[in-house]
Formats: C-alpha cells, sequence, structure tokens
C-alpha cells in the first residue's frame, strides 16, 4: 500500500478504531480471500474527487467492537450499529485529515458481502488489510471521480 | 455540582461511547437522558431538567442543527448549553454552529481528555 489516499484512510480508520474501542489493528498483507461471514459497509461522499469509503469485515466483528465500547457481551443489536459508526467516524477523520472538508459524507450503509466480489473488491480502489485482534479488516477508499 | 446530561445521537454506540467517557473523564452526573434524534431531544429538554446537551448532527426526523435553532429560539431553553459531538469534517460548517449558538463542537472520535476539557470550559467549572 503506497498511494497517499489508501495511507490516509488506513490511517484514519485505525485511529477511529483504537480511540473507540480501544482496538489496534495491523497492518498485514493482501489476504486471499474474504472473512467468512462478512460483511461490506459502505460510506458515499458528495462534492469530493473520491466516492466514498468501504470496510469489509466479519460481521461478529461488530459485536466484537460493541463488547468492547459497552464493557459487555454485545446482546446483538448493536454489531450492525457499531461498524456503522465506524465508518462514519472513519471517513470524517480521513476527510479532515486530507483537508477535504468541502466534501459531505452520506448516511452509510451495510450489506451481506459475496465471496465471489472478492476479486472485484480488492482492484478497484486503494486497499489496506489489518488485523484487529484476530478479525480481518479491508478498508477501501473508493475511485477518484 | 452533578449534572443532568441530555445525549441526543441516532447511533446507541455513540451514545454509549459518550458515557463511558464521561465517567472516565470523572464529569459528575447526576442523571444521563438519551434521544436518538432531534424531536425526541426536545421532547426530553421539555420534560426534564437538562444542564447541558450533546449532540449530533445528522440524525434523521431532525438533526442536530434543527435542534439546535430550536433550543436557543425558546425562553425557557436557550440557556442550555448545547456542544456538537460530531464526525462532521468540515470547519466551516461547524464555526457556522458555533455562529448558531453551540457553545463548542468535538470532533469525533473523542478522547476523555478532549471532554473534559470542553466541558470545564463550557460549564465554567474544573473537575480535574
Amino acid at each position: 500500500m503506497s498511494n497517499p489516499l489508501g495511507q490516509q484512510v488506513a490511517s484514519a480508520f485505525g485511529h477511529a478504531l483504537e480511540t473507540m474501542a480501544f482496538i489496534s489493528p495491523e497492518p498485514i498483507e493482501l489476504v486471499s480471500e474474504p472473512p467468512r461471514d462478512a460483511v461490506i459497509v459502505q460510506l458515499d461522499f458528495t462534492g469530493g474527487a473520491m466516492a466514498g469509503i468501504d470496510l469489509l469485515v466479519d460481521r461478529t466483528f461488530g459485536h466484537v467492537i460493541a463488547a468492547n465500547i459497552m464493557g459487555e457481551e454485545d446482546l446483538g443489536f448493536a454489531g450492525a450499529d457499531v461498524l456503522l459508526e465506524l465508518i462514519n467516524v472513519t471517513a470524517g477523520t480521513f476527510l479532515r485529515q486530507s483537508q477535504c472538508g468541502s466534501t459531505e459524507m452520506n448516511v452509510p450503509r451495510i450489506a451481506p458481502f459475496a465471496a465471489g466480489e472478492w476479486t472485484s473488491f480488492i482492484s478497484a480502489g486503494h486497499t489496506s488489510f489489518f488485523d484487529a485482534n484476530g478479525n480481518t479488516v479491508a478498508v477501501r477508499v473508493r475511485g477518484e471521480k | 455540582m452533578a449534572y443532568h446530561i441530555l445525549i441526543v445521537d441516532d447511533s446507541m454506540t455513540t451514545r454509549a461511547m459518550i458515557k463511558r467517557t464521561l465517567a472516565m473523564a470523572e464529569i459528575p452526573v447526576a442523571q444521563i437522558h438519551e434521544a436518538a434524534n432531534g424531536r425526541i431531544g426536545l421532547e426530553k429538554l421539555g420534560k426534564h431538567k437538562i444542564d447541558l446537551v450533546l449532540a449530533d448532527l445528522h440524525m434523521p426526523e431532525m438533526g442536530g442543527v434543527e435542534m439546535t435553532r430550536r433550543i436557543l429560539s425558546q425562553e425557557t431553553t436557550r440557556h442550555v448549553p448545547v456542544v456538537v459531538i460530531s464526525a462532521e469534517p468540515s470547519e466551516a460548517r461547524l464555526a457556522e454552529l458555533k455562529q448558531l449558538g453551540a457553545r463548542a463542537c468535538i470532533s469525533k472520535p473523542f478522547t476523555p481528555e478532549a471532554i473534559r476539557n470542553t466541558l470545564n470550559e463550557v460549564m465554567g467549572v474544573k473537575h480535574v
């Protein structure tokens, strides 16, 4: 990962996760397949040069983060909410740090991710990979418009 | 003095983080009220004693800007300080909010120190 945008979004993601949930993600090399029960969390931009950012994680990672934040085992309803908030905070941090404050953030969304889309996911945009407490996370800034 | 605080954010995660961070910052809290959007926030403000509002910006039904505008336009609530806590990246937009009357803006992700320092300034007391 040498692209400046990719580095910036990776840095923003790390900062967001550490501050929110006290989890320090470790950069790892390209992984050959997506997490088993993967979800894709996406936040689109309006008005800037980039289309948006994406997180690809195992669905259960949301529960892990929620448990860290709430200090108790996630009862099952907070996992998606926390992933949406994580991408929201990552995006805001990324835009501030890359001095793209005029870019607007849209409402984030989450959806199941089909393993068959993995190759096209990692080839479109600047993707970084992390190990976060044993969970593989892919973070991508999507296409310059 | 212990505060009655209203947290307005559509994310239950963020509301939980703010509560945790208030505790870590050792802010004295008498009671915390929560609302998932500005409309519910205004309802709670009308029913309960509230010393401070911590508000997100982008929420369904009624966002933080409109809620802040209404709080500050009403005789019974304009004395309540509103602090915006948001991932909003635009300094210009945050400056507009302060012109509107928000006492301070804290960027997400927030630390206990940021919360403590801002609340010390807004509430005019030192807790640590």
